[in-house]
């Protein structure tokens, strides 16, 4: 005789209790962890680019003139970073192609969720998910379609981001007011 | 040695692993290039293994390793999961690909040679957890002039240093696919949408014990084929056209109902081809890539193909799935059937124009585990009767965020190996459905795909989920101990364990295993330093593992105790670039073991070209160090199951000189051309750099000086390999009599080859009378097959008939003689003529030809009748 098997009543407590033995999922970064993550918000237009290696690394440093800053890298006696390295490129008559890595285009105007590390290379935050295209006066990303767990390890839904450049701040701004020395 | 780096205590908890390459792509795909305007013609990214020693890419993984490792992980427990990694392409024995683990090496050390690296870098910001970039020339050239691809120059594999982000323990069974996943771009793969170890973590169906799906082993063959492996496969070609334009980068996917599933994308004029499709009959369906997702700067994340201009080719997703021919109902579409060695053509689609896929990139989960100690797992296993909860969540499939079903959605299996009822699908919670799933009985583990579809879409996931035969295997105690020279047993009990269970502890084989009477499995466990603690999964070829069976239960350890910590030294230590040379490699407290021992020397410009184990303390070695290698000093690794033993700084590699002189391996038989040679065989030994004139000069064979000619034309010197001379490695040295140093090398003397004494068939012996014919079974009688070994097993009795290779299906010692009856099924394809040479091969050790007679039967007349 065929058996049905139980399920748990909560299947967020079972993600909660323990990490799936095959859980196949994304770090998936809220709007609220990718703000107190950056080491730096910006609203920027990219003005050009070079491609350079860093070790046995290419990257390609894209140029941002800042038109405006939701969150500078605290007690930094730098600048605010006006370029950010998208791994990839092609230098010396070799070309290195990383899958994944965020297109920016020339001209173009973005919020960028920016994290500098330890060498001061400044970077996108997971690849492409911290890039919104900027069109009038809307801010655009395309929904994850990967399984999402949240910090709790409860699956999360995520969705495409449209929305305005104004409600864009508003919610960085009150994710970085929770989070001491957030926002600008 | 990882010297800093603590062993921090257990936990239980398995890590989940994601890449940064999130996206699912179709089908095994690769970098594309286009020659100009004609994109037809692709030419993938690949290493070329023309200029590699041994068609071999060496992998070198950072000597500064990461710097934070999860509780209960330990460095060398992440190697050997590294090593297993790279050996899982190792592998397919249809791809001519094979990766080889340089050693340690110091991370940006300029090295001319291809290879791979792998790197623990924090440079990665928050979101990423590995990747992978290959380098390429930047200016591909003429396409249309080259060697047919485009070279990887390079590729560099980097893992955050900080391994604790999202808790990647090198135990759990996502690194290792992961880590699979990225050696299969480090050489030229990109994603599969097909579940394949190649798609997204999200998406993969491949287990531990399974790694690789069928589009792997398609992907890699196709990219690095074996010279068998065209003609042992079949293809698929066709169109996928929108209002009669091509259609870009739509996938198109053969599955069978026995779950292989065989992909590729669209060329931008909408042609396709799908090589490497193994025979049978297929179902073929075309479906969009998915769109691309927040970290991916394209759908799926695959890199567009490019053109020699630069320009890239994007991807149209703007269509709905269907089943060929126009069918959204996959019991209404046809099979089609591939042979090896053949195309089926013409199959086309003429698809409908959508603003993009409903539902894509689903997750399949099954709550399975002990009573009480169950967990969620991905694409999961199930018994042939099992009937029960299957979870899933995919864009589309709701509403909106509400809990709404999207109306008119149905999740149905594909062939008779499982069934969804679909009156219990339903939504459960935080964006999931359920419904329930009944496995039917079957004979072999069969993956399952899905078939998703909506009122006007179609969604496929291959291997959703599979159903097995039985039920896996759990390891519930281990036993053992360690003895003074590190050799360490253990006894393993559990439910489902047999002589063929494997046994990995770490990413390391157990050496052996055999069932007991109880039940319990007696295992040799790898080398491991003293103090190491061992995680252990027990693997089943139906691809369960013990760790997906074993739910939230903790994971079974063995503990390794002394010797002390082993230590190497090598002889010569400083080496000249554009030379081959041997090396002696000398462990103390070390376990050399012959088939299971790689040593590497940190750089790419250093090649082992073969290693002869000694014993447990000694290996011999012949390299060859590149012309153009960069001097300095590298590490020398010698690496055994988990042990990994490093001797930093330990050899030294100086510039070739003016008129670098040298000895080249490998010394070939004159006779059969192969790198063994008997006493008594003539032994042709390549030179580089030597003067025309050699008198003077003296060659020796271990020690003793033997008489030669030299062969300027072709610089090589040819000696008969005295009596006497010992079985196994010798040394091979030139003196020149100006003092010159010439770097000795070793080649192997085998013991006489075998000696096929007589042929039989069905019907007696083999002559010209009773001729045989492709169907028979053959029995040779062979004297002296296994040489100085003291077993060989029947896969490495080679027989070959006329130059065709045939499979040898039964050896069976003659009691009190020197006579093995080797038995084969003769196939057909041999040349015309009723006399064929044959002969018997064992390693390198071949026996002269002897004759079969051989017939091919007439073909068999079809009469016609006339009405």
């Amino acid at each position: 005789m065929r058996v049905f098997s139980r399920l748990p009543i909560s299947l967020a407590a079972c993600f909660l209790a323990i990490a799936p033995v095959f859980g196949t999922t994304l770090e998936r970064l809220s709007l609220a962890d990718m703000a107190r993550q950056s080491t730096s918000i910006v609203r920027a237009r990219v003005t050009g680019s070079r491609s350079a290696y860093k070790g046995s690394a290419i990257y390609t440093y894209f140029k941002l003139q800042v038109l405006e800053t939701w969150k500078a890298a605290p007690h930094s006696a730098n600048r605010m970073a006006t370029e950010v390295a998208i791994p990839g490129g092609a230098v010396d008559g070799i070309r290195q192609s990383v899958t994944g890595a965020p297109e920016l285009k020339s001209g173009q105007e973005y919020v960028l969720f920016l994290w500098t590390s330890r060498s001061g290379l400044t970077q996108v935050i997971g690849l492409s998910q911290g890039r919104f295209s900027v069109l009038g006066d809307l801010v655009q990303r395309p929904p994850a379609s990967e399984l999402m767990l949240d910090r709790s390890g409860r699956p999360v839904e995520d969705r495409a981001m449209s929305l305005s450049i104004q409600d864009l701040r508003a919610q960085v701004l009150q994710s970085l007011r929770q989070t001491p020395g957030g926002a600008k | 040695m990882r010297s800093g780096l603590r062993i921090i205590m257990r936990s239980a908890v398995l890590a989940s692993l994601l890449l940064s390459l999130t996206s699912v792509s179709s089908a095994y795909y690769y970098w594309i290039f286009f020659p100009g305007n004609a994109t037809s013609q692709r030419y993938p990214a690949k290493f070329d293994l023309s200029t590699m020693p041994d068609r071999a890419i060496s992998y070198f993984i950072s000597d500064k390793g990461p710097g934070k490792l999860v509780d209960g992980d330990n460095y060398d427990a992440l190697v050997s999961q590294i090593r297993l990694a790279a050996e899982t392409w190792n592998g397919v024995t249809t791809s001519d690909l094979r990766l080889r683990f340089g050693g340690f090496s110091t991370v940006d050390a300029l090295q001319a040679a291809p290879g791979i690296d792998v790197v623990f870098d924090d440079n990665m910001p928050p979101g990423i957890l590995a990747q992978t970039t290959p380098s390429m020339p930047k200016d591909v050239g003429d396409l249309t002039k080259g060697p047919g691809f485009v070279p990887i120059l390079r590729s560099r594999l980097q893992l955050r240093s900080d391994l604790t982000v999202k808790r990647q323990a090198s135990y759990a069974e996502a690194f290792f696919l992961t880590m699979v996943h990225e050696f299969g771009h480090s050489v030229g793969l990109q994603h599969s949408t097909v579940s394949a170890t190649m798609s997204t973590s999200r998406t993969r169906a491949t287990t531990k014990a399974r790694p690789l799906s069928a589009d792997d082993v398609a992907g890699i063959s196709m990219l690095y084929p074996t010279a068998t492996f065209a003609a042992s496969t079949g293809s698929i070609t066709g169109k996928v056209l929108l209002n009669g334009n091509g259609v870009n980068m739509a996938s198109v996917v053969a599955l069978s109902l026995t779950g292989t599933a065989i992909a590729t994308l669209t060329n931008p004029d909408g042609s396709y081809r799908i090589d490497g499709i193994p025979p049978g009959d297929y179902y073929v369906y075309t479906q969009p890539l998915p769109p691309a997702q927040p970290d991916e700067g394209t759908p799926a994340a695959i890199v567009p193909p490019s053109d020699s201009h630069g320009g890239s080719f994007a991807a149209y997703t703007g269509f709905a799935g269907q089943f060929f021919p126009h069918t959204r109902d996959w019991t209404q579409a046809d099979t089609t059937s591939v042979n090896a060695g053949s195309t089926a053509q013409s199959i086309n689609f003429d698809v409908e124009q959508r603003s993009g896929p409903t539902v894509y990139d689903m997750n399949i989960l099954a709550y399975l585990g002990p009573a009480g100690k169950e967990a969620y797992v991905h694409t999961p296993s199930l018994v042939s009767g099992f009937r029960g909860w299957l979870v899933f969540d995919a864009p589309g499939t709701l509403l909106g965020s509400t809990a709404a079903v999207r109306p008119g959605l149905k999740v149905n299996t594909i062939g008779p190996a499982a069934r969804m009822e679909q009156e219990f699908l339903g939504y459960f919670t935080s964006g999931f459905l359920y419904s329930v799933v009944d496995a039917n009985a079957v004979t072999q583990p069969t993956p399952v795909a899905l078939a998703v579809t909506t009122s006007d879409d179609l969604y496929v996931l291959p291997a959703a989920l599979t159903v097995v035969p039985s039920a896996g295997p759990t390891i519930s105690s281990v036993s053992g101990s360690t003895d003074a020279l590190g050799n360490a047993t253990a006894t393993l009990t559990g439910d489902n364990l047999s002589s063929d269970t494997r046994i990995l502890f770490d990413g390391a084989p157990a050496v052996s295993v055999q069932k007991n009477d109880d039940g319990s499995l007696a295992v040799t466990a790898p080398p491991a330093i003293g103090g190491h603690v061992a995680v252990l999964d027990a693997l089943a070829s139906d691809g369960q593992t013990s760790m997906r069976v074993m739910g939230t239960l903790p994971l079974p350890t063995f503990t390794y105790t002394s010797p002390d910590h082993p230590t190497l030294s090598i002889v010569p230590g400083t080496l000249t670039a554009g030379t081959d040379t041997m090396i002696e490699v000398d462990g103390f407290n070390t376990n050399f073991a012959d088939g299971q021992t790689a040593i590497g020397f940190g750089s790419s410009d250093v090649s082992v070209r073969r290693t002869w184990i000694v014993d447990r303390g000694r290996a011999l070695l012949n390299i060859s160090i590149g012309p153009a290698a960069t001097a300095g000093l590298f590490t020398v690794t010698a690496a055994t199951g988990i042990q990994a033993v490093t001797l930093t700084a330990g050899l030294q590699i100086k510039p070739a000189g003016a008129q670098q002189m040298s000895l080249r391996v490998p010394v070939i038989n004159a006779a059969t051309g192969l790198p063994g040679v008997p006493t008594g065989g003539t032994a042709v030994i390549s030179t580089t750099g030597l003067p025309s004139n050699l008198s003077g000069w003296p060659l020796t064979i271990n020690g003793a000086r033997v008489d030669y000619t030299f062969d300027g034309s072709t610089s090589t010197l040819h000696a008969v390999v005295p009596p006497g001379t010992p079985l196994g490695p010798n040394v091979v040295r030139l003196l020149s009599p100006n003092g010159d140093a010439i770097a000795p090398i070793l080649f192997n003397v085998d013991a006489p080859p075998p000696v096929i004494q007589a042929a039989s068939g069905a019907n007696g012996p083999n002559d010209a009378a009773h001729p045989a014919v492709p169907g028979d079974v053959i029995t040779l009688d062979v004297t002296n097959l296994a040489g100085a070994a003291v077993f060989v097993p029947a896969s490495s009795v080679h027989v070959s008939v006329g130059g065709v290779d045939q499979i040898v299906t039964s050896l069976t010692a003659v009691a009190n003689s020197n006579v093995t009856k080797v038995q084969f099924t003769l196939s057909s394809g041999f040349p015309d003529g009723t006399q064929q040479a044959m002969t018997v091969r064992v390693g390198t050790r071949v026996s002269a030809p002897f004759t079969l007679n051989a017939a091919v039967p007439a073909p068999a007349v079809k009469l016609s009748t006339r009405k």
